[in-house]
């Protein structure tokens, strides 16, 4: 990622969720690049997660994964532990398509925040709360 | 495993109900510093006004 992205990413970040104390993260030789924090949800409950950016990014979205395990059946999850959000190849907005010219992972934060609500609905009622999304079940 | 508590099946059913109402670009979910949901609030256009609400698929982007 270039410098001057990196910066907006970071900006945008602080901007919205410092309250969260999202904390940048990289490995050793710098390659890798992935904001931590916990999400805070309904009574009490929080879900740490990690956002990671992929080599390629920002032409490819970020990768949102849970840092803990869920229940076995949990549903929109990829590989067991990365949420399901966005619709790969997708050309309407309204269809969860990422845009690299005005996304950031500021915006993946709000994505995950949802998706936890709905876990917390889905864990309570047995029911996912968004119509529309595909099941990876 | 985390440790999750379930929420009521009615405060479920409020969030639920919330969610369901609050997939566009201008009216997001609602919640408090704690974590909590209010239920769906306009999604402003400052900083400010966006801290605590998400809209549907909600861009921020600094410029």
């Amino acid at each position: 990622m270039d410098k001057k992205r990196l910066v907006l990413e970071h900006a945008a970040m602080m901007e919205r969720w410092s309250a969260l104390q999202p904390r940048l993260c990289r490995n050793a030789s710098g390659s890798q690049l992935w904001w931590e924090m916990n999400l805070k949800g309904e009574g009490g409950n929080r879900l740490p997660i990690k956002i990671e950016y992929p080599s390629d990014y920002p032409a490819s979205p970020p990768t949102i994964v849970v840092r803990t395990s869920l229940p076995a059946g949990t549903p929109h999850l990829l590989m067991g532990d990365r949420m399901c959000w966005y619709y790969p190849g997708e050309s309407k907005r309204n269809r969860n398509m990422w845009c690299p010219s005005k996304d950031t992972a500021a915006m993946c934060v709000g994505v995950a925040q949802r998706w936890f609500y709905a876990f917390l609905v889905w864990l309570s009622i047995g029911e996912w709360p968004v119509p529309d999304a595909l099941s990876s079940q | 495993m985390g440790s999750f508590q379930p929420l009521s099946k009615d405060r479920a059913e409020e969030i639920r109900r919330a969610m369901a109402s609050s997939r566009s670009g201008s009216e997001g979910l609602a919640f408090s510093e704690t974590g909590e949901c209010l239920g769906t609030a306009p999604v402003g256009s400052s900083p400010d006004d966006r801290r605590n609400v998400i809209g549907k698929y909600d861009t921020h982007y600094a410029n």
